[in-house]
């Protein structure tokens, strides 16, 4: 952990500032769209927009797998879940995400048995551990996850098992940037690309976005310091006219990614057609599916799935802040109907959800800046006789 | 005449944060671990230590890639996604220290300086 411990440093991150603000070109105002949950994360967690310029804006985006999954999904696996003799396992942060009929907690409680593993491969020990039960997998997550969710498909094919199989929620990232840009609400400078991400798919498949729509993009590591250097970066994109994708954690990301993951993705799963993404709506070829040759893994071909579609509630605006257009605190229901204790909407459930983040950590600067603000006099005239 | 308008008092932080927010795994994110040992029995399972915790990953993901004891992994969800380059580290950290030097020099530099 020392690199963790030695990016943490306060001096360092206040000279970037200074760096940052120096590039800022008078007039101009900056928005950059961190695309990654795990960013938005740590820019609340630190405080990062305390240490940027007035005018350079981080807007959040939809990398958030818990917050984009839509609720006619979860229900779904709800429905799976409640089949006789089986066991759904899950990741801890899918556990509170509502669906139209309640969460995996709900079911859980209801009678369900539901369990909760760190890995797949947990989720495979189960199986093992139970062969007189049906053990599903809700696979949920982008490129970062999907390899862990192939290989672990493809050991349960090694070890012979026939009581394993999983629900298959996998999206990709590419799209949904590409609906983010065609998107007529927004207007951006550039992106802080996903670390994680891109240690499977590489830096490669980004570099659409400066070519096709002008838009620099760097893949930026998870510590303050890596989004400050990243923000420093692409500001010293936009002053020297360049626009290219760059890769300021490449201590972790190769510039190809990772082609064995890639490689175990494309043995097992293939691209579906279209899948909704919630806030996002339908995109064309944006989630994978479990494939024809491991369809004796797939869940979707083992048990009746409903497959409804559930309209979000009238009052989440969680659509708006995934695509960066509202800010987490401009949700009507933000801390008031919808916390992270009872969430309406997927963005306060995951800890990477903007809501959420933003409701632990960055609404207590804000709120002081309010609270000074309120402390204004006010004139006795304009007060009721 | 004027009114000052008393306020709320500052809600404390702990009191709204939610008590299992980072106790929970984060699953997008991935945490550095240095190999101890690839298991002898199992060549696609490496015993890792991190901060102090050892488990088992996998290493399947890194096939063709040179693992032994020493070596940093990024792992997320019980598999080790990436090598940890060391010395691309350094250098971005290098990198770091560089600015920061520089700052401080200029910070030094302006406090030196006497123009009135």
């Amino acid at each position: 952990m020392r690199f963790v411990d030695e990016f943490r440093d306060a001096d360092k991150a206040l000279a970037l500032s200074a760096q940052i603000a120096a590039l800022c070109e008078p007039g101009r105002r900056y928005k950059f769209m961190e695309v990654c949950g795990g960013h938005t994360h740590t820019i609340y967690k630190h405080g990062l927009e305390d240490y940027l310029p007035d005018t350079v804006q981080l807007v959040h985006g939809p990398g958030c797998p818990v917050c984009v999954i839509p609720m006619g999904r979860v229900d779904d696996a709800i429905a799976i879940a409640e089949e006789p003799g089986v066991i759904m396992t899950s990741f801890g942060d899918m556990m509170r995400v509502p669906g139209g009929r309640g969460s995996f907690f709900d079911s859980n409680a209801a009678g369900a048995d539901i369990r909760m593993v760190y890995s797949p491969l947990d989720a495979l020990k189960v199986a093992q551990a139970n062969p007189d039960r049906r053990v599903v997998f809700m696979a949920i997550g982008f490129e970062t996850t999907a390899p862990s969710t192939a290989m672990t498909m493809l050991r349960a094919e090694a070890l012979g098992l026939t009581n394993f199989s999983v629900f298959c929620n996998h999206v990709t990232i590419i799209p949904a940037i590409k609906a983010i840009l065609d998107s007529p609400d927004l207007r951006l400078d550039g992106f802080i690309g996903p670390g994680h991400v891109s240690t499977v798919i590489g830096c490669r498949p980004y570099e659409f976005i400066a070519a096709g729509h002008g838009k620099p993009l760097v893949c930026a590591g998870f510590e303050p310091l890596d989004i400050l250097q990243s923000v420093y970066m692409l500001m010293l994109q936009l002053r020297e006219g360049r626009c290219e994708v760059e890769n300021q954690y490449s201590r972790v990301v190769p510039w190809d990614g990772n082609l064995k993951a890639l490689q175990v993705i494309n043995q097992t799963m293939a691209l579906r057609p279209y899948f909704e993404w919630r806030g996002l709506g339908f995109i064309s070829h944006s989630a994978l599916a479990v494939n024809d040759r491991y369809a004796a893994f797939d869940a979707e071909r083992i048990f009746d799935v409903p497959g409804v579609r559930v309209a979000d509630p009238k009052a989440c605006q969680c659509g708006e802040v995934l695509k960066g257009v509202l800010k987490p605190w401009e949700c009507k229901v933000f801390g008031t109907a919808c916390t992270p204790e009872t969430p309406i909407g997927t963005c306060m459930v995951s800890s990477e959800g903007a809501c959420a983040a933003y409701y632990n950590f960055g609404r207590f600067s804000r709120e002081r800046v309010k609270q000074a603000t309120r402390t204004v006099d006010i004139e006795l005239s304009s007060a009721r006789p | 005449m004027r009114w000052k308008v008393r306020t709320r008092p500052i809600p404390r932080a702990d009191r709204f944060t939610s008590p299992n927010i980072d106790r929970r795994a984060d699953m997008c994110l991935g945490i550095p671990g240095e190999i101890i040992e690839i298991l002898s029995d199992r060549p696609d399972l490496a015993r890792v230590d991190v901060c102090g915790v050892k488990r088992a990953i996998n290493i399947g993901l890194l096939e063709g890639e040179e693992l032994g004891a020493g070596d940093w992994v990024l792992i997320h969800v019980g598999f080790a996604m990436s090598k940890i380059d060391e010395r691309e580290a350094k250098a971005a950290l290098e990198f770091l220290e560089g600015i920061g030097l520089a700052y401080a020099e200029e910070l030094a530099a302006l406090s030196d300086s006497n123009i009135t």
